[in-house]
């Protein structure tokens, strides 16, 4: 009986071996493989703004502007542009370029009504990112979906015009000295009015009303890979919902010589982060997720430890430590105590000055914490004027007291904030310890390792008769909404994504109304000041708009910015790290903080062999050289 | 998810099987039952319905005449009953003949009793407990040694005292559910035997809820319900009761109008006499044997949970998690200590529930008394 | 057969509206941000208005008829998160074949290896093939399958030179995914079918058989196997639709776009239309797989009559 079965299974495998023989098969085009776990929801570029959801377009879709390996910008869709002399009006010449279909066939004519299409869409159905209208200050984009579409402000008042068939033409509200750097989002990619009458009457979109949008824009999310046209490096040649997708080059872009990977193929694995690594060692992806613990592990292997480097920071996301000024949390954490706690500034700078924020990045990034740490909202490397950093103005250097990288990390200081504010609390009625709720969200790894950290830290250095730090679970589904919205913390690590190359973009997490704390709701009058006086600054800064004045436009956000740290309203963190294993130079690519630039392959090619650390800092100091070199 | 289908599937099986063999069980007994009535009859012990049954003009008796009620007496019962068996004393010899299963028995209490004593013993971390070296860095990943017994994880949390704090709420999860099944299993089962009435309406019920999927019933609660460990509780209890119910309800059915009940009835044995002496002994078994299933069935049934997303966080330690988090590490050999000691003591935990429940209801068969 | 057959099928039916009924109204009672795509973005009014719009304000029994109305229509309504906009029929459309085909030969594996293993280790009770059978099944049992799993993949694709992930084109990569798939069953059917035969073993029938001479591996093929084999023919369409639902590890850990993962993957998204039309597949299919295997008992097992059985199975 055994030896039956023994040759039925063998029989078997023999079957299925010859089987193989026919299909796979390697093939010799330069492929770039990867595992995805992030599900791409839907294709429709305009009405999205995930990385997961953003890989495909930024390959497959051209933008007016583009950015070089440095970040400086490049004509992309637009051969050229000018402004008007008042710098309201931004006029674009598009190129002659064509749209092709998922074959790679020419399909039509990329014309400037398509970019008009596309934002119709995005403002009239209030789109996912159709924020960014109004933060490039595009006339009568605030004006919300209603008013468009019930025709209470016409289109044509809208600041969004094909002049002819090659001329775009934008006007805005006020100059905007960052304009073009909001053009690289989903929003202002073109769209084919072919293609959106696929899903509606597009051409009768005049009398849409707001029902009618969307259903328009439900139909428009569950676009095909057939119906969608592309004019970018790639085109997606295969789509699999859940599966894989396909992207190939694109030999008649107009930029084909600058495109050097033929094909990107991705394909969906719940499990890629288990996977991803061993797939990338045995040569089945040019790259894999490394987290900090595999990193560890692999620096360790003599065959690994040449096979992953650091992740190129970027300051595109900046973590900051939010107070929490209008607490709605349980009444056992003692939320009027928080209250006369967190209006006192000594009480704040205590916390500010205590916190050994080093060491908490240290949680999850143990090997390269002190190249993440930042001392101001607005990260390094984000904007520059006259060849300076903003981060390297005067003015944030006078604030720091630390030594080494982190600025602001005294401990003798905190314990004298710490004595002046126990006997001004005491004084103004507050209980001892006070209690601080911190609460983390349980699907982000690490997060609740790094408040136990901080509490630890914290409590060891000031003492637990002086506060009691409370770390609290929050929920897993819609963390967000239920817990910093909700304003449902005492203390908690924020961040802010920027969305286009000013100061002001971070100074957004703070505006009235904002959800990071809300120290615009403050009723103390000292807080009420500093707040007041902050908003001022920041008003004044947006008002210097003349291109030639950038610098001190950034020196005025800088003194902005300057008031929050120095009152201690926000305390800065830093950016995200990890590490990463591929088989690319992430300098070659093109760079830009915001936007869909540093999704794209665009100017990538694949190494022979994996870089290591050692080659990614050598990279690293070059592309910094060079940065330095054109900005001068 | 496959899994724990089939073993719901095998539990159930496992049982219609028993209850087969139940029944024969019962015809056995009777058979001796009713050769006892012989032997009473051949030696002419003198009852009312030997009495009544010399009687040669019965017909014209009226019931009472016929038939009163006996007053127990011990000693009569004593001299008609096995004076050398004993139900639970045979099962627990025939249980101790099964080498193996005593052996697991003997791990498995060493590690129940080890689980509860874990914390009372000296050096036993906070299993939330992270820690730090003099640098004020987190003693993450390091391997096991003698100051850390199974190695620190990622956060740099002792893995030994996480692990056994898992155990203990894993297999608290599991006994909790295992008792949840049996009180609401055994309470509907003989409402539904003894109330006729009822009969029908639960049957109904019945029908209806056998046919839905238990995972589905279990991922769909885990999703609408807060994500803590009653949810858990909960989902797992709220589909498992359905086949103890059944089981209990055809056994009252069953046993209800047995020739040896009613007779028993007859002699004047008390109720709980009945229900101790005439039910228990095969009912017990199998409840046994089905809550013993129960214990690893929750805990896969939790790992399955975590796995989906829905399970319990970080804080609050259980074998599900652990092996989870362990997995994730799965593909760094020099960290796969984190996977592999968890996996075992989850797996010793369900091999030895397995086993001892099998080799308890082999044993509590009285056919396989010797 | 025919009236037990009718009844059964309409009692279904009830199970089936009744389960529809109850997951659809405890649905409505979970976060409305299951109904958008960005919700973060969104302010109040836009998600007022939105719910008018899909028709969620509505009283719940208005929303339930319109349900069952799109229902009858073959229409489980739109993906509102997991792959907004998309038809829910065209999701599943793409992913049933794949675990339709996965299913069938992994329960084809798990017959051809687990009633020849069942057989073997009931022949030879008490010695060494037995023990060791037994250790695979309580291994099988015991390891958590999301640990065996992930060791198969790894270790059996570097032992046999395989690719990681499964891909459509090359067959050689259905090998371990069915192999796993089947692991659960083959234990599931040599334990029972090892259990079945022993029982059967000790019937009268085997006794005059041997006492009439015929020779025991006849009794063991021809008499005890046949007779065992019948309970677990019940279990067959179950365990095919439970290896299509249930493949959740096995296709998540080798890229299978099949059903298995589409509800994991659908929970984390908080799909609340994907979840409602999910879980309404899968009581369907579980119920016609309990209908098809009594049914198949029936037909196999004449000694097996529906009339007498009554409500209780």
């Amino acid at each position: 009986m055994k030896k039956k079965i023994f040759v039925v299974f063998l029989s078997l495998m023999l079957m299925v071996s010859l089987l193989a023989g026919c299909g796979g098969g390697g093939s010799d085009v330069e492929e770039y493989r990867s595992l995805y776990s992030s599900d791409v929801a839907t294709l429709n570029y305009l009405n999205t703004t995930t990385t997961a959801d953003m890989e495909i377009p930024a390959n497959t879709q051209e933008w007016l502007i583009q950015y070089d390996s440095l970040g400086n910008v490049l004509p992309g869709m637009a051969e050229s542009w000018t402004t008007s002399e008042d710098g309201l009006v931004w006029t674009f010449t598009i190129r002659d370029a064509k749209w092709y279909n998922n074959a790679g066939e020419e399909v039509g004519t990329v014309t400037a009504q398509d970019f008009v299409n596309a934002a119709e869409y995005a403002l009239k159905f209030d789109a996912a990112a159709s924020y960014m209208f109004p933060a490039a200050k595009i006339k009568n984009s605030s004006v919300g979906a209603e008013a468009l579409v019930s025709g209470e402000v016409s289109w044509e008042d809208v600041g969004i015009k094909a002049i002819d068939e090659k001329t775009l033409e934008f006007t805005l509200e006020a100059p905007c000295p960052y304009f073009l750097s909001c053009l690289t989002y989903g929003c202002f990619a073109p769209m084919s009015a072919d293609v959106l009458n696929q899903f509606g009457d597009w051409d009768n979109r005049a009398s849409f009303s707001i029902d009618d949008w969307n259903a328009f824009s439900e139909a428009l999310d569950g676009i095909s890979c057939e119906q969608l046209w592309y004019c970018g490096a790639y085109y997606l040649s295969e789509y699999s919902a859940g599966e894989r997708y396909c992207m190939k080059k694109n030999p008649s872009y107009f930029e084909a010589d600058q495109v050097y990977i033929e094909a990107l193929t991705y394909t969906y694995n719940a499990e890629a982060s288990t996977l991803s690594g061993e797939m990338y060692q045995r040569g089945e992806v040019e790259t894999a997720t490394i987290t900090s613990t595999m990193a560890k592990s692999w620096s360790e292997g003599e065959e690994t430890k040449d096979l992953f480097h650091p992740m190129r920071v970027i300051p595109d996301y900046s973590y900051f430590f939010s107070f929490e000024f209008d607490p709605q949390f349980d009444a056992e954490y003692e939320p009027e105590n928080w209250k006369i706690a967190v209006n006192n500034e000594n009480f704040r700078k205590s916390i500010m000055h205590g916190m050994n924020r080093v060491g908490a990045i240290r949680i999850t990034d143990e090997g390269n914490a002190e190249g993440l740490i930042q001392n101001t909202v607005t990260p390094a490397n984000f904007v520059a004027a006259d060849g300076t950093d903003y981060v390297d103005q005067q003015i944030f250097k006078d604030l720091a007291v630390g030594n080494g990288v982190d600025a602001y990390f005294n401990e003798d200081l905190a314990k004298q904030y710490r004595d002046q504010a126990k006997t001004e609390l005491a004084a103004a009625g507050a209980t001892f310890p006070i209690k601080i709720l911190m609460v983390y969200n349980p699907n982000v790894a690490d997060w609740d390792s790094e408040c136990t950290y901080i509490e630890k830290q914290l409590e060891d250095l000031l003492g637990t008769d002086y506060i009691d730090i409370i770390v609290e679970q929050g929920p897993t589904q819609s963390f967000l909404s239920n817990v910093r919205r909700a304003n449902k913390f005492a203390f908690m690590k924020t961040n802010y994504g920027c969305d286009y190359a000013d100061p002001l973009t971070y100074a957004d997490p703070f505006g009235e109304g904002n959800s990071y704390g809300r120290f615009d709701l403050s009723e103390d009058p000292a807080t009420k000041a500093i707040v007041e006086e902050y908003y001022a600054a920041i008003k004044r800064a947006d008002a210097i708009t003349d291109p030639a004045m950038t610098a001190e436009r950034y020196a005025a956000f800088a003194e902005a910015e300057a008031i929050l740290i120095e009152h201690a309203l926000v305390i800065p963190c830093g950016l995200d790290g990890g590490y990463t294993a591929a088989k690319v130079n992430p300098f070659d690519g093109q760079y830009a903080p915001f936007g869909v630039s540093t999704l794209r392959y665009k100017g990538q090619k694949i190494l022979e062999k994996p870089m290591n650390t050692e080659e990614y800092n050598a990279a690293l100091e070059a592309w910094e050289k060079a940065r330095a070199e054109a900005a001068k | 998810m496959n899994k724990f289908s089939v073993k719901d599937h095998l539990s159930k099986d496992l049982e219609s099987s028993i209850s087969e063999k139940i029944k024969e069980t019962v015809e056995t007994i009777e058979a001796q039952g009713s050769a006892s009535a012989g032997t009473e009859d051949t030696a002419g012990e003198t009852g009312p319905a030997g009495a009544a049954a010399e009687t040669p003009d019965r017909e014209h008796m009226s019931e009472e005449e016929l038939f009163s009620f006996a007053a127990y007496d011990a000693r009569q019962s004593e001299k008609l009953g096995y004076q050398e068996y004993s139900y639970w004393r045979s099962t627990f010899r025939t249980f101790l003949h099964n080498r193996v299963a005593v052996c697991f028995l003997v791990i498995m209490c060493a590690l129940l009793l080890f689980t509860f004593i874990q914390p009372l013993l000296p050096n036993q971390a906070d299993p939330n407990k992270i820690f730090f070296d003099d640098n004020g860095m987190a003693r993450s990943n390091l391997q096991p040694d003698s100051e850390f017994l199974f190695g620190t994880n990622n956060a740099g949390q002792d893995l030994w005292s996480r692990i056994w704090s898992g155990t203990r709420r894993s297999l608290f999860i599991g006994f909790v559910v295992a008792i949840a099944e049996a009180v609401i299993g055994i309470t509907i089962g003989l409402l539904w035997g003894y109330v006729r009435k009822l009969d029908f309406l639960f049957t109904e019920i019945w029908n209806i809820f056998d046919n839905v999927p238990q995972t589905i019933v279990l991922v769909l609660l885990a999703y609408i319900m807060k994500r803590n460990m009653f949810t858990l509780i909960f989902a797992m209890s709220i589909t498992g009761w359905l086949s103890m119910a059944l089981f209990i309800r055809n056994q009252v059915l069953m046993i209800r109008d047995r020739d040896y009940n009613l007779a028993s009835r007859c002699l004047g044995t008390p109720i709980y006499r009945i229900i101790m002496k005439n039910l228990l002994p095969y009912i017990v078994s199998v409840i046994m044997l089905r809550m013993a299933l129960t214990i690893p069935g929750a805990i896969s049934n939790e790992v399955f949970v975590t796995y989906i997303g829905l399970g319990l966080p970080p804080s609050a330690p259980s074998l599900g998690n652990l092996v989870n988090a362990g997995r994730a590490l799965m593909m760094s050999p020099n960290l796969r200590y984190q996977l592999i000691f968890p996996t075992i003591v989850l797996s010793i935990i369900t091999i030895s529930f397995y086993v001892i429940g099998n080799a308890f209801s082999d044993s509590a068969d009285p056919r396989n008394h010797h | 057969m025919a009236s037990y057959l009718i009844k059964r099928v309409l009692r279904s039916f009830i199970t089936l509206f009744l389960v529809c009924t109850i997951v659809f109204c405890l649905l409505r009672m979970m976060p409305i941000e299951g109904y958008f795509n960005n919700f973060d973005k969104m302010t109040p009014e836009q998600v007022e208005r939105q719910l008018e719009i899909k028709g969620l304000k509505d009283p719940l029994p208005t929303q339930l008829l319109r349900f069952y109305n799109e229902l009858l229509h073959g229409d489980l309504g739109n993906s509102s998160r997991y792959r907004p906009g998309i038809a829910i029929t065209s999701i599943l459309k793409e992913r049933i074949p794949i675990s339709m085909l996965l299913g069938t030969a992994a329960l084809a594996v798990a017959l051809l290896l687990g009633l020849p293993l069942g057989r073997l280790m009931a022949r030879c009770k008490g010695r060494f093939p037995d023990h060791l059978g037994t250790v695979f099944i309580v291994l099988i049992n015991a390891v958590p399958a999301v640990v065996y799993y992930l060791f198969i993949q790894m270790y059996g694709t570097s032992i046999a030179g395989l690719p990681l992930l499964f891909s459509r084109d090359n067959l050689v990569t259905y090998v371990l995914p069915v192999f796993s798939l089947a692991l659960g069953n083959i234990a599931y059917y040599a334990m029972w079918l090892r259990r079945y035969m022993i029982d059967e073993s000790n019937k009268d029938y085997v006794k005059l058989a041997t006492a009439k001479g015929v020779n025991s591996k006849e009794i063991m093929s021809k008499q005890i196997f046949r007779n065992a084999f019948v309970p677990l023919i019940q279990y067959i369409p179950t365990s095919f639709i439970l290896t299509i639902v249930g493949s959740i590890y096995v296709e998540s850990l080798y890229s299978i776009p099949g059903m298995g993962g589409l509800l994991v993957k659908c929970i984390q998204s908080q799909d609340n239309t994907l979840v409602q039309a999910l879980v309404l597949i899968y009581s369907a299919l579980s119920i016609v797989g309990l209908i098809v295997g009594d049914v198949l008992m029936t037909l196999i097992d004449p000694r097996i009559s529906f009339a007498k059985k009554g409500g209780a199975r």
